[in-house]
């Protein structure tokens, strides 16, 4: 199955937040959907430029309560920051064109619930969720033995 | 081929010994550090080291310098210059006062205490190298305290930036501190120091600009790690072999990566942060191994002096620096007390001493007094924490306590 084939059917987005955003409206932006585990961080053209984990973030919002913090996650919590400094902006993206076996062993490798898909231009097209994938493989597993 | 062999199994068993006692300790509720040092103090010379032929000194100053340039590395890491900006004043003059009271204290008690020179080296050069590591706290051990007692407060956010800032000051500090020691007078150390300084900054900005080129190509997350720690060699080795700063240079080499590549904290940093725990097992079994009871007791004035007066140092220049800052009297007034715990990168640094030929007669001195201020301050220090907390009326009980 193609990619663009399978976010036309599972229509849903990975949460996004634009580059100027604070650490607390970046967290409220995860928590309004449950479950996601990464948020993407979206220019004003619309392109995704960046990519911010569920964990990261806890790790830096709970740093104090860490029993060995890093530096890193110490001065990100004292001194704060829009999106655009706390983003990691090497991430890996899907493509429409590309199968979907291709992009699930990328999510793997990159440990990766949420992979957005995005076009030439890097606009974001939608997102392959891991977790809807398991959803389809049930369903496809109750169809078959059905 | 054999004497490598022995050196490789030596420092195994010297880290294994370590991270066993180390987990007893931490099952007793008994600092990892503490037994960190007790294992090192088993193979020092007057116990194991002696009969089995072990020189912690020659035997791991490749590792321990590595080790520190990684430190030193993560710490300029852990910076940009965004968070610098909107670091508050109360933190950034805090830092400044602090810094400098604890050196400017220390330096004065070292010259009060040790006469003219010692094993052949000059009071000033000891007392510079003292004052520089004076400046570093423990960022674990006061964050255990925050954690244990639920504080909450100015004083905890101001002690949380402060905790996060200080390592780096203290490392480079003690960079200059011995680019200055090193030269032959006043005038020519000024002219190397001049050398050195920018140099070191040079050379740390050449390397993180090729590991950013060089990154283009690594697309293979799990390569990360040997370019980095290559780089990192390359850039302390050509700095020891120049005559330049290999700390300096690891330093403006990890703010320098992250400048470049802004948005690569996570692989730049992220493979070297899981060594940290190695590095600081490292540290402190190797300063164990260097544990030498007689030359403590020859300097107990010299321990006395360094505990007290960075301790005072402390206390007075955080409270002027918090107080020109305008930070409410909580903060001012206990936020010195409370950066009281010493611990990894000042041993590190301390170990270091005895690599530059010039200051090697001093090395073990500098080491044993900064292990046993540490051990000292590993026991008193959460207790100064918990004190400030409590008095600054942030611990977690109190604040349940003025609510209800």
């Amino acid at each position: 199955m193609k990619v663009s084939e399978w976010i036309a059917a599972n229509p849903g987005a990975a949460p996004t937040v634009a580059s100027d955003a604070s650490l607390v409206a970046t967290i409220e932006e995860l928590l309004r959907r449950p479950g996601a585990r990464d948020v993407y961080v979206v220019s004003d053209e619309g392109r995704v430029i960046g990519h911010l984990s569920y964990k990261g973030l806890i790790r830096t919002v709970l740093a104090e309560h860490h029993p060995w913090p890093t530096r890193r996650q110490l001065m990100e919590k004292v001194a704060g920051g829009p999106a655009r400094e706390m983003m990691n902006s090497h991430f890996p993206t899907a493509s429409p064109d590309e199968k979907l076996d291709n992009v699930l062993h990328r999510q793997l490798e990159h440990d990766i619930e949420d992979m957005v898909v995005v076009d030439s231009d890097g606009v974001l097209l939608g997102a392959v969720s891991m977790t809807a994938v398991l959803k389809a493989l049930r369903d496809a597993n109750r169809h078959t033995r059905g | 081929m054999l004497d490598i062999a022995a050196t490789h199994l030596m420092i195994g068993l010297l880290l294994s010994a370590g991270l066993m006692l180390g987990l007893i300790a931490t099952r007793l509720g008994i600092p990892r550090v503490t037994a960190y040092v007790f294992a090192g103090v088993i193979f020092s010379p007057k116990l194991l080291g002696g009969p089995l032929g072990f020189e912690a000194g020659s035997a791991t100053g490749a590792l321990t310098s590595t080790a520190l340039g990684m430190i030193a590395y993560l710490i300029g890491g852990s910076i940009t210059t965004g968070q610098l900006r909107r670091t508050g004043r109360v933190i950034l003059l805090a830092l400044v006062g602090e810094t400098l009271g604890a050196g400017v204290a220390v330096w004065l008690a070292v010259r009060a205490v040790v006469p003219a020179e010692i094993n052949g080296v000059s009071a000033d050069s000891l007392a510079l190298i003292l004052a520089a590591a004076a400046a570093t706290t423990a960022p674990a051990a006061t964050l255990a305290v925050l954690h244990q007692y639920r504080a909450r407060g100015p004083l905890s956010e101001a002690l949380l930036g402060v905790v996060a800032l200080d390592d780096a000051t203290g490392i480079i500090l003690f960079a200059l501190a011995v680019v200055v020691t090193t030269g032959a007078t006043i005038l020519t150390g000024l002219a190397l120091a001049g050398f050195e300084i920018i140099g070191s900054i040079g050379l740390g900005i050449a390397a993180s600009y090729l590991l950013s080129r060089l990154s283009r190509h690594l697309h293979d997350g799990s390569l990360w790690l040997p370019a980095i720690i290559a780089a990192l060699l390359v850039t302390i080795g050509i700095a020891g072999l120049t005559g330049l700063s290999p700390l300096l240079a690891a330093i403006v080499f990890g703010f320098s990566a992250r400048f470049i590549q802004a948005g690569a904290g996570d692989r730049l940093f992220a493979p070297i942060e899981q060594l940290e725990e190695f590095v600081f097992l490292t540290f402190f079994t190797v300063a164990g191994a260097h544990f030498d009871f007689e030359l403590l007791s020859r300097n107990v004035a010299l321990v006395g002096a360094y505990f007290f007066a960075r301790v005072v140092g402390k206390l007075i220049g955080a409270t002027v620096g918090a107080r020109v800052a305008g930070a409410p009297p909580q903060v001012s007034r206990w936020l010195g007390l409370a950066l009281m715990p010493q611990a990894g990168v000042a041993v590190g640094l301390a170990l270091t001493v005895a690599h530059y030929p010039v200051l090697a007669p001093i090395g073990p001195v500098v080491v044993n007094v900064i292990l046993g201020t540490t051990m000292l301050y590993e026991m008193v220090g959460p207790f100064a924490v918990h004190f400030a907390m409590d008095r600054a009326g942030e611990l977690g009980e109190r604040r349940e306590r003025a609510r209800a």
